[in-house]
């Protein structure tokens, strides 16, 4: 079987598991083997019908009132155990903060090989051929893992979540065999971040800010640019350690990777490790004082300027056309 | 509070991203090595947890000779003492099961309260040989550690995960991931460095087991595709306008 885990926040599935499922049913299809969603948790029932929309053909559920909150040993014994008795040739997760833990955890107790963030895969005379992004995404690594099951993580937003009905879902439930000790470990608390305005994960339209910004009051313009269009504020590693926005706001090879409809570039050089943090925008506009600068290589608009004329003026632009 | 940070050095990419021709490893001619980021913060952290607790820092860093020089780095900055573990073979035979192993049993050599790793490598970017150690060790683990507390005798910590911040509690010993951007990383003062270059760096030769993990052949992602200029400055807004517009982005 292919076995995918499913991750449960706030009472939903969230995106990754449901990419994970998409490509699962893929490889379930290639392989002709049947597609698994595992649950961990307590009331799992209510997520049976968005199982069935990505066409999951069996559901395992590791039910436990115990397991309401998370708790990264008791899932990993669940899913372990789980993978002890089932037997499956892959195992599949998106490497989420949860996806990445459980799955490390599965493959130092299983004495397995684990591919994290792969970004593509694909069959190939029986064998799985895996791509990883490494170097924080500015290589690529083909890469093959021996024995089984195959351990996974998929990057989030590499693959895309397709539905596709199944409404012939079995439904299993198998005993988690937890003890106390598995349960020592339990978050306490889910502190929600609060935003001001959308997330950068979410946002449609980004502006990003780099060394040519130059302050934290540089980036007041590039806020006002980003409200007008209800989009979010980012920055290059420079400015982050320049100390001019925060660090959850880094998008690059450390940071965050974006994929918004449209990205300002403002002042940032385009170095390769700040691309592949944006490099799956649909378009970059680029605003940059020096024309040799590799930002105008890989945007879809450049203006030669100074940002600090540019943005203000686009701005007032922008005002004026909205009335 | 005695402490153990587990550092990797790599190749520092800022400059140039360049294949080996066997296309297994980047060029490294010309380029520097530094300390891994997420490690280099971890690194901090420690010290920080040492000037405020008291106690130990030991620096532990699997890798060729070379390695012992970010071992001295750490120290600089306020490490107490070093560790290498000499890793023998080609360097891409190391992958994170080998790395994982060859640190757990190193671990089982000394005397912590703490295991503090970077989230992952800033080269493979495996995300799992410090959870691998912890599980080898059978100690409590919270992975992408942003913050750290102190409360009666437990450690709280918060660490990030998409919706923002998990809070969990647990009781030394244990192994804790730290993400980059949790603390602004101190610079070496020169007494460190000179102290750091005077101190004896231990070192063990590890040999690797075998990876189930085989790289077949490192290449370049696609890049995007070259565009086009609109013009110089303020004078190009009309056309991005317009350009914007005909994508839907504006009115």
């Amino acid at each position: 079987m292919i076995l995918t885990f499913i991750e449960e926040r706030k009472g939903a599935i969230v995106d990754a598991s449901l990419e994970a499922l998409t490509i699962g049913r893929r490889l379930a299809k290639d392989s002709g083997l049947p597609l698994v969603a595992l649950l961990i948790g307590a009331e799992l029932e209510r997520h049976l019908p968005k199982l069935r929309e990505f066409g999951a053909e069996r559901a395992i559920l590791v039910e436990s009132p115990a397991l309401g909150s998370y708790s990264p040993p008791g899932y990993a014994k669940a899913l372990v155990n789980t993978i002890r008795e089932k037997g499956p040739k892959v195992v599949l997760a998106g490497a989420t903060a949860m996806g990445k833990e459980l799955l490390g955890r599965a493959a130092a107790r299983l004495e397995r090989g684990l591919a994290t963030n792969c970004t593509e895969l694909s069959l190939r005379d029986g064998s799985l051929r895996l791509v990883r992004a490494v170097w924080g995404g500015i290589i690529f690594a083909d890469v093959e893992l021996a024995g089984e099951p195959q351990l996974l993580t998929l990057m989030p937003h590499a693959f895309p979540a397709e539905p596709e009905l199944n409404d012939r879902l079995e439904i299993e439930r198998l005993e988690a065999p937890l003890e106390e000790a598995d349960l020592r470990l339990v978050v306490r608390e889910l502190i929600e971040t609060v935003r001001k305005g959308v997330s950068l994960n979410e946002a449609e339209v980004v502006v990003a800010g780099g060394r040519g910004v130059g302050s934290e009051e540089g980036f007041k313009k590039l806020e006002e640019l980003a409200s007008l269009f209800g989009g979010a504020v980012g920055a290059t590693r420079i400015a982050i350690n320049n100390g001019w926005r925060p660090p959850e706001e880094q998008i690059g090879q450390t940071g965050v990777r974006v994929a918004p409809k449209l990205y300002f570039a403002c002042g940032i050089s385009g170095a390769v490790q700040h691309m592949v943090g944006c490099k799956d925008a649909k378009i970059i506009v680029a605003i940059n004082k020096d024309p040799q600068a590799p930002i105008f290589a890989r945007a879809d608009y450049g203006i030669v300027g100074d940002l600090h004329e540019v943005v203000p003026a686009l701005i007032e632009e922008l005002k004026k056309a909205k009335g | 509070m005695k402490i153990v940070v587990c550092l990797k050095r790599v190749l520092d990419t800022q400059e140039r991203v360049e294949i080996a021709p066997d296309g297994k490893r980047l060029v490294s001619t010309g380029l520097d090595y530094v300390m891994n980021t997420h490690d280099e913060c971890a690194v901090e952290e420690a010290i920080r947890i040492k000037e405020a607790k008291g106690g130990q820092v030991t620096v532990l860093s699997l890798g060729p000779s070379g390695a012992t020089e970010t071992i001295r780095e750490a120290i600089a900055m306020g490490a107490d003492e070093g560790l290498l573990l000499e890793a023998e073979g080609d360097e891409e035979a190391w992958g994170p099961k080998s790395t994982a192993s060859a640190l757990a049993e190193a671990l089982k050599g000394l005397e912590f309260d703490l295991v503090f790793f970077g989230l992952e490598s800033g080269d493979g970017s495996h995300h799992q040989v410090g959870l691998a150690v912890a599980e080898a060790l059978g100690l409590p683990a919270v992975d992408g550690v942003k913050k750290i507390d102190f409360q009666d005798g437990k450690i709280v910590v918060r660490r990030a995960v998409e919706l923002g911040e998990e809070v969990f509690e647990l009781e030394p010993p244990a192994v804790l991931t730290l993400v980059d951007g949790m603390n602004r990383p101190r610079h070496p003062s020169l007494r460190g460095i000179m102290l750091a270059k005077r101190k004896e760096i231990k070192t063990i030769k590890v040999a690797p087991r075998e990876e189930p993990l085989r790289l077949i052949q490192l290449r370049k992602p696609p890049e995007r595709a070259g565009g086009e200029i609109l013009g110089e400055g303020k004078g190009a807004i009309p056309k991005l306008l317009e350009k914007l517009h005909e994508a839907g982005l504006v009115r």
